[in-house]
């Protein structure tokens, strides 16, 4: 049995699958003081609720926001920095910020995780071709480490970022073997081991998350690793990274800076595999939960990766999936801006005091409310029947707009919505038109609690034209997390102009790649028996700044030589902004692998899985909903009845204990393989 | 004909205008070779109407609001804008008309 257990804010979301296609999922609260034991509590409702039995866990999957929410709220551990004599102010001048905040004359740089007087300077020196021009003087930088440990006797994690260390490590590496034989017991992570890559900031910065990491993510892992064996399991634990895929804890040990931000990509790893069951090329992810609305691309199989990535404004240059993110959810408030408008957002309501209809103290109108009034949620089913929401509540706090705009509560709710598919919207035009993507080829695959409730009127919206509803959307997560692979990046600066280099020296610098993933790989007893190699290079224009990834084929780069790299960039940026410039001289900058070693597949068959232990099937029955200012008749049917053969019109309300499909009129719903729903514009 | 204007469209519609324009401004500064454009975010992208009236701006340079409108009369005055393909464009760097300073491009 495998099981997937994705602890997020409020919730613990859980999903048991066994190789006979039994299925279980459930959730449970999240325990924020000691974030190990929601995943315990998870493991003990299979065992003493369900019947599972404990030796026939094997394998553990495991995403936790523990990570981002330690940076967001700075609770970590004192870390130092050393850093190549003269360099000592790059994590605070930072680069140039401007943008939102335009016009604000009170605004703050992000606050670095290290403070100057933590920086400690290195009497060292290496040249941009890699060349040691001063060399490490043993004696006197050990003194000077020694000085700035004593003044700084908190400090548990060192971070090590020289100049062009990612040409040359061996300075680095000198210090690093230095302090570790002085203090063994000290935390060191040299930045070209972590991320081997120019730009001294972003590298810097990327290195002081992963030094404030290390502490937090070996403890929790280790802990939890600990309680499950002491459980008596015996399943390999395996955690969610940020560019999807997962790793054993041994690697992510090594690199706790890919537990950052790792939330999305386990549901992007379930779309990934929603593509490839259905043959489905592109797929459009919209991940709508309580606060945000998180979006990302899937083209042609594979998920938009990024390298310029902050988490709470901290660059962060390893590659993560390319996320839009906008701030609306369940609990967005609507609210009327100081010139007459109404927004909805991105203040949230949270889930205290939360929305008006939780009847806890919110008096905020939120989008929940809106929904709530709007007849797509029902009060006695929300959360599976285990939260019963106010109406009165939610007319009462939507009463002040509906007095100042003028209309009636329910047309204000039915605005609400509106505004908020606006608001998504935006966040899928940046992942889309604005990476050069046209959204018409795409899929949408909507998920979160609330996701599924605003589908098809974002796909008309975009012009996208068919819905793919998964199961449980609302812990798509979860199921993300059982699909995903092993998966690492590995990346190496070389600068070349693309007239100065040729296929040997392209291959050997591959190859050297493929050698450490390989190693790495077997190192942490990764199994390779189904591995694929993904190739590419970073390249830009000569005196551009930003470069565009371009994916390698090594085969037909052998056939067609450097020129094919050349070609496929002068496409890729043709697409990306409108206009290229092929007589240009072209420079790479990056070279990449993105080593998959796929896991193998859990037991799915067409049926889906048999009936869920918990389901509630009601019968089928017809309410109102208000829709374009009116109220009018709508199915509402439970989708655990839902069979291959259903097919149906719009209005209809599809039910489930995680979250609630809405199929407008002039839309059809029909059930696919594997019970996911798909909704296409009549 | 009633001329009121509907709020929540026009909320919908103004978020879908200052987009275009914003998708603009990254397009140009992540192209750029000209480091005052790509780092110091020295450039305006914005959607006039046909009147030349600016509609959405992405202004990365506050001084700049509006600059666009005054290249767009000189380019009205001259040109017949009715004969306009959407292959066509116009360029200038005159200060004396509707530029700011030679270095300043407005396309």
């Amino acid at each position: 049995m495998i099981v997937s257990i994705e602890i997020g804010g409020t919730f613990t979301d859980y999903i048991a699958v066994s190789d006979e296609g039994q299925y279980i999922e459930g959730k449970v609260h999240s325990t924020p003081d000691a974030p190990w034991m929601a995943a315990l509590n998870a493991l003990d409702v299979l065992f003493e609720e369900c019947g599972v039995k404990i030796e026939a866990i094997a394998e553990i999957l495991h995403g936790s926001t523990i990570a981002t929410n330690a940076v967001i709220q700075r609770k970590g551990p004192k870390i130092g920095l050393l850093i190549t004599e003269g360099f000592r102010d790059i994590p605070f001048i930072q680069r140039q910020h401007r943008g939102k905040d335009l016009y604000n004359w009170k605004f703050k740089k992000p606050e670095p995780l290290v403070s100057r007087s933590a920086v400690c300077e290195i009497r060292e020196r290496v040249s941009k071709e890699g060349k040691v021009l001063v060399k490490i003087d043993g004696k006197e930088t050990l003194k000077m480490i020694d000085d700035f440990l004593k003044r700084n006797d908190v400090i548990s994690s060192l971070a090590i970022s020289f100049l062009h260390s990612y040409v040359n490590p061996s300075n680095e590496k000198q210090v690093r073997d230095l302090i570790l034989k002085e203090y063994p017991d000290l935390d060191v992570c040299i930045s070209s081991e972590i991320i081997p890559q120019f730009r001294e900031y972003e590298r810097t910065s990327t290195i002081l998350l992963t030094a404030f990491m290390k502490p937090i993510v070996e403890n929790y892992l280790y802990l939890l690793d600990q309680k499950i064996r002491d459980k008596g399991i015996d399943a390999e634990l395996f955690v969610c990274r940020s560019s999807g895929g997962v790793l054993p804890i041994s690697a992510i040990v090594k690199y706790p800076a890919e537990m950052l931000l790792s939330g999305p990509s386990a549901g992007v790893s379930g779309a990934i595999q929603l593509s490839k069951l259905y043959n489905i090329d592109n797929i459009l992810t919209v991940d709508m939960g309580g606060t945000s609305t998180d979006v990302s691309l899937i083209t042609a199989g594979n998920p938009e990766i990024t390298t310029e990535s902050a988490v709470d404004k901290l660059p962060l240059a390893m590659p993560m999936i390319d996320i839009g993110t906008v701030g609306a959810g369940g609990g967005s408030i609507a609210w009327i801006d100081p010139g007459g408008m109404m927004k909805v957002g991105p203040q949230s309501a949270g889930a205290k005091p939360g929305p008006a209809c939780y009847n806890i103290g919110g008096k905020d109108s939120t989008i929940t409310d809106a929904l709530l009034l709007n007849g797509f949620i029902r009060k006695e089913k929300f959360l599976g029947g285990r939260m019963e929401l106010s109406v009165e509540k939610a007319k009462e706090a939507m009463r002040p707009l509906a007095k100042i705009l003028g209309n009636s509560e329910y047309v204000i709710a039915e605005k609400i919505y509106k505004i908020a598919i606006s608001n998504v919207a935006q966040a899928m035009r940046i992942v889309t038109i604005e990476r050069g993507y046209d959204p018409r080829d795409y899929v949408l695959c909507a998920y979160g609690g609330a996701g599924p409730l605003f589908a098809a009127n974002l796909a008309k919206e975009m012009g996208l034209k068919k819905c793919l509803i998964p199961v449980s959307p609302g812990i798509f997560s979860a199921w993300g997390l059982l699909v995903s692979d092993y998966k690492r990046d590995y990346t190496k600066t070389f600068l070349y102009k693309a007239s100065d280099i040729d296929y040997q020296r392209i291959e050997e610098i591959f190859n050297s790649l493929k050698k450490e993933a390989l190693s790495e790989f077997k190192q942490h007893n990764i199994l390779m028996d189904n591995l694929s190699l993904n190739f590419s290079a970073d390249l830009r224009y000569i005196g551009q700044q930003y470069e565009l990834n371009v994916p390698v084929y090594l085969n037909k780069l052998k056939e067609q030589g450097i020129d094919l790299i050349i070609k496929d960039f002068n496409e890729i940026h043709k697409r990306r902004y409108g206009h290229n410039s092929p007589e240009e001289e072209v420079e790479i900058i990056n070279f990449r692998l993105s080593p998959i070693s796929h896991r193998d597949e859990i037991a799915l068959n067409k049926e889906g899985f048999k009936d869920k232990e918990n389901s509630k099937c009601e019968e089928e029955r017809v309410l109102k909903i208000f829709h374009e200012e009116k109220f009018i008749d709508c199915r509402f049917i439970s989708r655990d009845t839902l069979r291959g053969n259903f097919i149906g019109n719009g209005p209809i309300v599809i039910e489930e204990n995680t979250a609630t499909t809405f199929v407008p009129p002039g839309f059809v719903v029909s059930v696919g393989d594997f019970r996911n729903l798909f909704i296409e514009e009549l | 004909m009633s001329s009121k204007i509907d709020p929540f469209l026009l909320n919908i519609l103004g978020s879908s205008f200052t987009s275009i324009a914003r998708e603009m401004g990254i397009s140009l500064l992540r192209s750029a070779y000209s480091s005052i454009v790509r780092e110091a975010k020295d450039a305006s992208t914005g959607l006039l109407d046909r009147n030349g009236k600016v509609v959405a701006q992405a202004e990365y340079i506050p001084m700049q609001m509006n600059s666009l409108s005054a290249a767009f009369e000189i380019f009205a005055e001259t040109f017949d804008l009715e004969k306009l393909t959407p292959e066509e464009g116009f360029l200038t760097n005159d200060p004396f008309s509707g530029g700011q300073q030679i270095h300043d491009i407005i396309l």
